[in-house]
C-alpha cells in the first residue's frame, strides 16, 4: 500500500516534468526553437527553413532546392559528415559555415577547404553596436551588425570572393584586453567570403551570431540571409550545437513520441487498451 | 572515499569553468551599454581627416564624416559628436566648392570671360565666408569633445585654418587675374621624323610667341605624350625651343604629343598659358605572328597535352598559361613545344591555354590561345538492392555499378540518415554487397537513403541514387506482442475468476490469506499476533462462515481448497447440497458482502443461518 502512495505522485510528478519540458521552449544557443535573445527561431520562421542533423541534411536534401547552413558549431565533426558535405558541394550545392570561436575549422580541414576562420576576437571601438565587440561589416554598401566575431584568414587560398569586410578601424584583439595595442593586426578584415568548391559554393561566415533573434533585423542582416540562401530553403544543421539538460529531455520526449507512433506500438497499445476496457467493462458488470 | 567526493566534485566544476570558452560566443546586445568611443583611436581619425584636407581629398574627408556619424556612443554625447562630424562633414563640402569655384573662375578669366569668372568668385567668397563661421563652431564642439571624450581635434582645426587661408588667398590672386590685361600666346611643335622605330630618336621643335608675333625667350615649355609630361625645353632668344626625344615603347600605330606654355612668376599677370596642335609620331614594330596547336584537345584527368608553338620572329622564350600554372618554353628555330599533364583534381571543362611572347625591343608583345576541354568517365549504379531492413538485425545491400570505360575500383557509400546507418567499402568488381545495421530504436516504416559511388580513379565522375527501404524493428514487434499477450492473459484471469479484477483480489489478499489456509479456526494466538487488518480472522461473519464451510465439507465430501473463492466454492457444492444450498448461498453472500464489499453484516443473523445450514444438513443424511 505504501508503495502505491510513493508511486503515483511520482507518476504525476514525471508527467508534470515531461509535460513543461515539451511546452517550455529550450533557451540552448542557436537552437530553431529558441524564441529567446540567443536562439534562431526567427529566422528559421522567416525563412522557412528546415534543420536535422547534418548528414541527414547533406545526403539527403536536393541542393537545387536547399542551401545547407552550419550556424555556429560546438562539437567535432566526423568523417561520414564531412564525405556527405562534400557530396553535396559535388552535387553543385552551397554550403554556409557561419562560425567564430567553434569547431568550423575542423569541418575546413577535412574538407581540404584553404580557408580558415583566424580564431582571434574582432573588435571595433569606433564603428559599433554599442560595443567594441558588436562591430560593423560592410557587405557593399550595405552595414551588418555583427556579434562577437572573427575575421577569415584567406593567405592559402588561390581565389575567393570577398562578399563582407569589417570597417578599417576594426582590429584583432589578440591578448583580449579590449584595448587597441602596438602590432596588433588592423582592417579592415575579411568577414565573408564565397570560395568556389568544384560545382558547389562554400561560403563562410566569420559570426555565427549575424542570424540570431537579437541581431537578424539589425542593419542587413536579414537581407544577407536572403542573399545567402540564394532563393532555396535553407537547411540548418542541429547536430553540433551544445545542449542542455531541458533541450537533452525534450530531444527525448520526441524521440519517444516517433517510437510510440511506429505501427507495432500504436496498434499493439490500442489492442492492450480494448482489452483492458473489456475486462473492466465486463468486472463492473458482473459486480453491478 | 566519502572524504575524496567532494573533493573530486570541485575538482569537475574547476574543471568545467576552465573548459568554458575565453571568448563568448555572443552577447545579448540589448543588455549592453554604449561606451564612450575611445579618445585614442578618435584621435587617430581626426589626424585622418586633417591630412585628407591638407590634401584637398575631398572625397576622403566626406568618406571619413559619413563613417563617424555611424559610431555609437552614449546618447548624450553621440548627438556632440554627431553635431561635430556633421560640421566637419559640411566644412568639407564648402571648401571643396571653394575649390572648385577657384579653379573655373581662373580658367574663365583666362579665356577673358569676365562677367562669368566674377560669378564664381562671388560664389567661392560666400563659401568660405561659411566655411570660416563653421570653423568657429568646430572649434567650440572640439573643446566640447577634448573635455568628454579625451579625443584631440588641434591637428584638425589647424589644417581646416591653413586650408581656408589658402583659398583666400587663391581668391585674391584671381580676383588680380581678372583685373590684369593678359596677353594671349601661341605655341607651335612638329616632329622630324614623323614615322620612326619604337625606342629610336626623334627631334621635337617649336616656337613659343605672343599673339603679335613676338618671340618669348627664356620661357619653360613642357612636352605632352598620352597625356604624361615626358620632357621640358627652355626657348631661346627667337623662342624657339628643341629637344631628341626616344619614340616610346609602346606598340601603337600612332602617338600624340603636345606642348604646353604655363606662365609663371611675373608672367602669371601677363601672358595666358598656351597649348600647341597635337603632333602625330607614326610607330614601327615587328608584330610577331604566333600559332599554338595543341593535342589532345580533349583529355581526362591526368592525361597529358602537348603544346606546339610557332612564331615567324626571332623570340628567345615564350610563356605558357594552362591549368593556373606558367611555364616558360624555349625558342628554337621558331618553334617551342611543351608536354605537361592535366591536373588530377582538375574538374570537367573547357579550360584556355595561353601562349605569349614579351615584347623585346622593336618586337612587339604577341599571343595566341586555344582550348582544351576535360572531360570524365561516368560510372553508373546499374543496380541497386536493398531488401526490407529488420532492425537491429544487419541486411545487406547488392550494388552494381557500370563505367564508361574499364572497371574501376570505388568507393560505395550507403547512408540512411534516419535509421542511423552509415556504411562503406572499396570494390573493384561490377558488383559488390555492403552491410547495412539499422539502429535499434528505428521506427518501422519506409526509410529513405542515399547511395554515393566515389570513383577512386580522378578520370571518373562519381554517382549517386537515392532509394526507399521500408524497416520492421523487430524489438518493437516482440515488445508490442508482449504487451498484447501479457494483458489477454490478465484478461482472461480476470474472466476465469468471475469477473473480479486481479488488483482487486491481491489487494485483499491478507485478509483472505489466513480464512482459507486452515482447514479449521486458526490458533487464537496466531490470530491475535496477526497484524491489524480491515477483517480479522477473529471476526464473528469470518469465524461463522467457516463454521459453515466445515458443516458443508463434512457434508459434501469437498474440501475448500487455499485457491478457491467463496463463490467458486459455493459453485463446486451447489449441486451436492440440495436444500441446504440456498442457505449455504445466503451464508457466502453475506461473507462476500462483509469481505469484499465492507458491508456491515449482522453476525446473528448469520449464526442463525449456520444453525439452520446445520439443522437441514443433520435433516438431509441418510
Amino acid at each position: 500500500m505504501r508503495k502505491s502512495y510513493l508511486a503515483i505522485p511520482l507518476l504525476a510528478s514525471a508527467v508534470v516534468v515531461a509535460a513543461l519540458a515539451a511546452v517550455y521552449p529550450v533557451n540552448t544557443d542557436f537552437s530553431t526553437a529558441n524564441p529567446e535573445w540567443n536562439g534562431l527561431a526567427d529566422f528559421t520562421q522567416e525563412m522557412r527553413a528546415v534543420e536535422g542533423p547534418l548528414a541527414a541534411l547533406a545526403s539527403l536534401y536536393d541542393p537545387r532546392n536547399y542551401t545547407l547552413f552550419i550556424i555556429g558549431p560546438s562539437k567535432s565533426f566526423s568523417q561520414q559528415e564531412a564525405a556527405a558535405v562534400k557530396s553535396f558541394l559535388a552535387r553543385g550545392g552551397t554550403v554556409v559555415i557561419m562560425d567564430d570561436f567553434g569547431t568550423a575549422n575542423q569541418l575546413l580541414s577535412l574538407l581540404e577547404a584553404p580557408a580558415r576562420f583566424s580564431g582571434g576576437l574582432l573588435l571595433d571601438p569606433l564603428l559599433n553596436q554599442g560595443h567594441p565587440a558588436l562591430p560593423v561589416a560592410y557587405w557593399g554598401s550595405s552595414r551588418l551588425a555583427l556579434n562577437y566575431a572573427t575575421t577569415l584568414n584567406l593567405t592559402a587560398c588561390r581565389s575567393a570572393r570577398v562578399i563582407a569586410t569589417s570597417s578599417p578601424f576594426s582590429y584583432i584583439d589578440l591578448n583580449l584586453n579590449n584595448r587597441y595595442d602596438e602590432g596588433e593586426p588592423t582592417g579592415p578584415f575579411p568577414v565573408a567570403v564565397e570560395l568556389s568548391y568544384g560545382p558547389g559554393k562554400l561560403v563562410l561566415v566569420a559570426d555565427s551570431s549575424l542570424l540570431i533573434n537579437s541581431m537578424i533585423h539589425r542593419e542587413q542582416n536579414a537581407r544577407l540571409a536572403l542573399y545567402l540562401a540564394g532563393g532555396r530553403t535553407p537547411a540548418v544543421d542541429n547536430s553540433h550545437w551544445e545542449e542542455n539538460l531541458h533541450a537533452e529531455v525534450k530531444k527525448l520526449l520526441l524521440r519517444a513520441w516517433l517510437v510510440a507512433s511506429s505501427p507495432e506500438v500504436k496498434y499493439s497499445l490500442a489492442a492492450s487498451l480494448a482489452i483492458a476496457a473489456l475486462a473492466i467493462g465486463r468486472t463492473h458488470f458482473k459486480r453491478g | 572515499m566519502r572524504r575524496l567526493a567532494p573533493l573530486l566534485l570541485i575538482l569537475a566544476l574547476l574543471t568545467q569553468v576552465y573548459a568554458q570558452p575565453a571568448i563568448p560566443r555572443h552577447v545579448n546586445p540589448e543588455q549592453l551599454k554604449p561606451i564612450t568611443p575611445d579618445p585614442a583611436i578618435l584621435t587617430a581619425v581626426y589626424e585622418s581627416l586633417s591630412r585628407a584636407f591638407l590634401a584637398e581629398n575631398f572625397s576622403g574627408v566626406a568618406y571619413l564624416a559619413s563613417t563617424l556619424l555611424n559610431l555609437s556612443a552614449p546618447s548624450d554625447l553621440k548627438f556632440i559628436l554627431d553635431r561635430f562630424h556633421s560640421l566637419i562633414q559640411e566644412e568639407g563640402a564648402l571648401l571643396n566648392y571653394s575649390k572648385a569655384g577657384l579653379e573655373a573662375a581662373r580658367q574663365l578669366a583666362l579665356q577673358g570671360r569676365a562677367l562669368e569668372a566674377l560669378a564664381h568668385l562671388e560664389n567661392v567668397t560666400l563659401h568660405l565666408a561659411k566655411a570660416n563661421i563653421t570653423y568657429l563652431s568646430l572649434a567650440d564642439a572640439a573643446r566640447a569633445i577634448r573635455g568628454r571624450v579625451g579625443a584631440e581635434t588641434g591637428g584638425l582645426l589647424q589644417s581646416l585654418l591653413k586650408l581656408i587661408g589658402t583659398y583666400a588667398r587663391r581668391l585674391n590672386e584671381t580676383g588680380m587675374l581678372l583685373g590684369a590685361n593678359l596677353t594671349d600666346t601661341q605655341l607651335t611643335l612638329s616632329i622630324t621624323p614623323t614615322t620612326a622605330w619604337v625606342g629610336s630618336r626623334v627631334l621635337a621643335y617649336g616656337y613659343l610667341r605672343t599673339w603679335q608675333g613676338d618671340p618669348l625667350p627664356h620661357r619653360r615649355v613642357v612636352l605632352v605624350l598620352e597625356g604624361r609630361e615626358v620632357a621640358e625645353a627652355t626657348t631661346d632668344e627667337q623662342g624657339y625651343y628643341s629637344l631628341a626625344l626616344q619614340a616610346p615603347y609602346i606598340y601603337v600605330e600612332r602617338v600624340h604629343l603636345l606642348a604646353m606654355y604655363l606662365p609663371s612668376g611675373d608672367d602669371f599677370y601677363k601672358y595666358k598659358p598656351a597649348t600647341s596642335p597635337n603632333a602625330t609620331l607614326y610607330l614601327l614594330f615587328v608584330t610577331p605572328n604566333i600559332t599554338l596547336s595543341i593535342h589532345p584537345d580533349v583529355v581526362l584527368p591526368g592525361d597529358t597535352i602537348e603544346l606546339r608553338v610557332s612564331l615567324d620572329a626571332p623570340v628567345p622564350v615564350v610563356d605558357a598559361y594552362a591549368f593556373g600554372e606558367h611555364f616558360q618554353l624555349q625558342v628554337l628555330n621558331g618553334s617551342a613545344a611543351l608536354t605537361l599533364s592535366v591536373p588530377a583534381d582538375a574538374l570537367e571543362g573547357r579550360y584556355v591555354v595561353v601562349v605569349s611572347s614579351p615584347a623585346n625591343g622593336t618586337i612587339a608583345p604577341a599571343s595566341a590561345r586555344g582550348t582544351v576541354t576535360v572531360r570524365k568517365l561516368s560510372l553508373n549504379i546499374s543496380q541497386l538492392q536493398v531488401p526490407m531492413l529488420l532492425s537491429p538485425l544487419t541486411t545487406t545491400a547488392a550494388v552494381c555499378v557500370s563505367s564508361e570505360g574499364e572497371p574501376t575500383p570505388y568507393l560505395v557509400e550507403v547512408s540512411i540518415p534516419s535509421a542511423g546507418v552509415q556504411a562503406s567499402k572499396t570494390s573493384s568488381s561490377a558488383c559488390t554487397q555492403v552491410e547495412i545495421t539499422p539502429g535499434a530504436l528505428t521506427p518501422t516504416g519506409p526509410l529513405e537513403g542515399t547511395i554515393a559511388v566515389q570513383p577512386l580513379d580522378p578520370r571518373y565522375k562519381p554517382a549517386y541514387a537515392r532509394f526507399q527501404v521500408y524497416n520492421l524493428n523487430l524489438i518493437l514487434v516482440a515488445l508490442a506482442m508482449a504487451l498484447v499477450l501479457s494483458t489477454l492473459s490478465a484478461y482472461l484471469r480476470v474472466r476465469a475468476r468471475g469477473g473480479r479484477p486481479q488488483a482487486k483480489e491481491e489487494e485483499e489478499k491478507p485478509a483472505v490469506t489466513p480464512l482459507v489456509v486452515p482447514e479449521t479456526s486458526p490458533p487464537r494466538a496466531e490470530a491475535e499476533a496477526a497484524p491489524p487488518e480491515p477483517v480479522e480472522s477473529g471476526d464473528p461473519v469470518v469465524r461463522e462462515y467457516f463454521r459453515a464451510v466445515k458443516l458443508v465439507e463434512s457434508a459434501t465430501g469437498v474440501r475448500m481448497k487455499p485457491s478457491h473463492t467463496i463463490s467458486e466454492y459455493l459453485s463446486e457444492t451447489w449441486s451436492r447440497l440440495g436444500k441446504a444450498g440456498e442457505v449455504f448461498r445466503e451464508i457466502s453472500r453475506l461473507a462476500e458482502d462483509r469481505l469484499y464489499g465492507d458491508i456491515p453484516v449482522d453476525a446473528n443473523k448469520l449464526r442463525y443461518l449456520v444453525s439452520a445450514l446445520e439443522k437441514i444438513l443433520k435433516e438431509q443424511q441418510p
